[in-house]
């Protein structure tokens, strides 16, 4: 009884000062995340924005609105070639990673057995691996084996970390599906492949097709094993690596406005789809 | 004779369903693929990595001659000392740094997003998953001696001349890797945060703690999860970094730049090779020390 006297005595107090600081609090919060956040997008608003300067240079004073650098971009056949290559690429591997992530992620969920554990260990590894330790030993293996460096050696090469990216997206989304819809498709008589067509897949299929977006998207931006397991070839980021440690050119900015504009879409469609 | 195809397609399909029924077969068919992918060029390739390091090159050609020269070779030679020096410093300040600016991020996000939550947490994923080469290069122009920051702080008269440590330096490259690895930090930090259920922290309150007490005991223990899972991934990239230090550290000794330089122009495939097995095993003792109290699955 005593205790909630005095409870009720200080509660109007208290509360009054637990708002007002807590307004404070939300208040710079919210300031400090703004912040944040308007500086994880700056140097791709730069780009874009000077990617339409005319002036040689990428810097202030602003000399005027141009396409010339676009233009110039499309008249550049290896940069063209660059971003054929990339395409390319990333359908092959976005094709491959989707079906064998998504197989390896029912296999994740849906069935217990030994080895388990390594198993999801050798699935998280080549994730949690640096590109750079994994790109230079593809290059060994590549080497070791005598297999000449192509853009085949490139799709391989990112199918090691780009096939569990897939699967763990999958499998987050298996772990939400409520496995009595099957147990009832089956019970009304539908085979095993009909409960699969017609319900499994369907329920998966955002899931499926996000992580598909996803794998587009880190094949796109690959840089280090590009780099590393492509020999002469080049895709879109070895491109503009290799010109930008040679010379910066306005062009470069226009070829890179292309590529955040293309994995930008990407990513937010599969975002998009992951709600 | 349109029952007698009924009756084939019906049995092919039962033998085909029987066969899916077998646990074995269907282990075989979903896990297979990737098991036997990863055991070829993720494991395999790793294997051949610590194999070639023990070899040497001689007139520009691997010569298979077991040695660990290499190996001593990597943990004396002078540059090499200060390149894992400095790698290990920038990598482990641009980690602090990151906790540090992602928590009330996080934080902020996670107890005040409310209905914006989902639409704030996009805001980040986003540039994370944008293209770092390019995103990199636009602050390699940016933080120029002549790049538009160095042209504002002058003309507001801010500095008198431009600041030159901003790119080519050991400067740049944390900033740098702090840039790029923010969100690595934020999005773990908040799946955790996010999980916390709000009637801990209202009993810690009702039971006389304060604000500060509250999140001391009840709200930063419980965000510890995502905290360390941010903490491996940032400490790991950054040891791992090469277009960083490339692109905005100018020169300054780096483990990254060190090994494609071995591939490269240096073409000493083992001392590369050597380079990067040490880097492999600083990044499996992080993860095996770590790992265990992480909440690793989250942030994708």
């Amino acid at each position: 009884m005593s205790t909630d006297t005095t409870r009720g005595d200080n509660s109007p107090v208290r509360s009054a000062g637990r708002s007002i600081t807590g307004l404070l609090e939300g208040y710079w919060l919210k300031i400090w995340t703004a912040i944040f956040i308007v500086f994880l997008y700056i140097p791709i608003v730069f780009i874009v924005v000077f990617s339409f300067e005319k002036g040689e240079f990428s810097t202030l004073p602003w000399s005027g609105f141009t396409l010339h650098w676009y233009r110039v971009l499309l008249d550049t056949s290896v940069a063209i070639d660059a971003i054929y290559n990339s395409l390319l690429v990333a359908v092959v591997v976005t094709t491959l990673a989707t079906v064998m992530g998504t197989l390896g992620a029912i296999a994740l969920v849906r069935h217990d057995f030994r080895l388990k554990r390594v198993y999801r260990s050798l699935v998280i590894a080549p994730m949690t691996i640096p590109g750079l330790i994994l790109g230079i030993a593809l290059l060994m293996l590549f080497n070791f084996f005598s297999i000449d460096l192509s853009l085949y050696t490139i799709m391989l090469g990112q199918l090691v970390f780009i096939v569990p990216f897939v699967l763990i997206t999958v499998t987050a989304r298996l772990r939400g599906f409520d496995r009595a819809l099957e147990e009832a498709a089956r019970d009304l008589g539908a085979t095993r492949w009909s409960t699969y067509r017609h319900v499994t897949l369907p329920i998966l299929a955002p899931g499926i097709i996000s992580g598909a977006l996803f794998a587009f998207t880190l094949s796109f931006d690959d840089f280090l094993i590009a780099f590393f397991t492509g020999g002469p070839n080049n895709t879109l980021p070895v491109y503009i690596y290799s010109n930008v440690i040679r010379t910066t050119t306005p062009v470069v900015n226009a070829i890179s406005a292309v590529a955040l504009f293309v994995s930008m879409i990407l990513i937010i469609l599969s975002q998009y789809l992951q709600r | 004779m349109a029952d007698s195809t009924d009756t084939t397609t019906v049995s092919n399909v039962g033998r085909i369903d029987r066969l899916a029924e077998n646990k074995y077969a269907q282990l075989l068919v979903t896990a297979g693929p990737v098991v036997v992918f990863e055991a070829i060029f993720f494991l395999g390739a790793l294997t051949i990595m610590l194999l070639i390091a023990t070899w040497e090159m001689q007139d520009f050609t691997l010569v298979r001659q077991f040695n660990i020269n290499n190996f001593t070779d990597a943990l004396t030679k002078l540059q090499n000392i200060q390149a894992f020096k400095t790698t290990i410093l920038v990598a482990s300040l641009s980690t602090i740094t990151t906790a540090i600016f992602a928590f009330p991020v996080a934080y902020y996000i996670a107890m005040y997003g409310g209905e914006y939550k989902n639409q704030l947490v996009a805001l980040i994923i986003v540039p994370f998953w944008t293209n770092y080469v390019v995103r990199i290069f636009g602050w390699r122009s940016i933080l120029s001696t002549d790049g538009i920051l160095n042209k504002l702080l002058l003309s507001t008269g801010i500095v008198d001349e431009p600041l030159g440590f901003l790119l080519n330096s050991r400067f740049a490259i944390y900033f740098g890797l702090v840039y790029l690895w923010l969100p690595f930090m934020i999005l773990p930090l908040y799946s955790s945060l996010e999980g916390i259920d709000r009637s801990l922290i209202e009993a810690a309150k009702d039971l006389g703690a304060s604000k500060f007490q509250a999140f001391r005991y009840v709200v930063f223990p419980l965000s510890i999860p995502g905290l360390l899972a941010g903490t491996i991934f940032v400490f790991i990239f950054s040891m791992g970094s090469f277009i960083v230090p490339s692109l905005l550290g100018g020169g300054t000794p780096f483990i990254g730049t060190r090994i494609e330089y071995e591939f490269g122009f240096g073409a000493d495939w083992p001392a590369g090779s050597a380079l990067g097995t040490i880097l492999m095993i600083i990044v499996l003792v992080t993860l095996g020390t770590l790992i265990r109290h992480a909440n690793m699955e989250d942030i994708f």
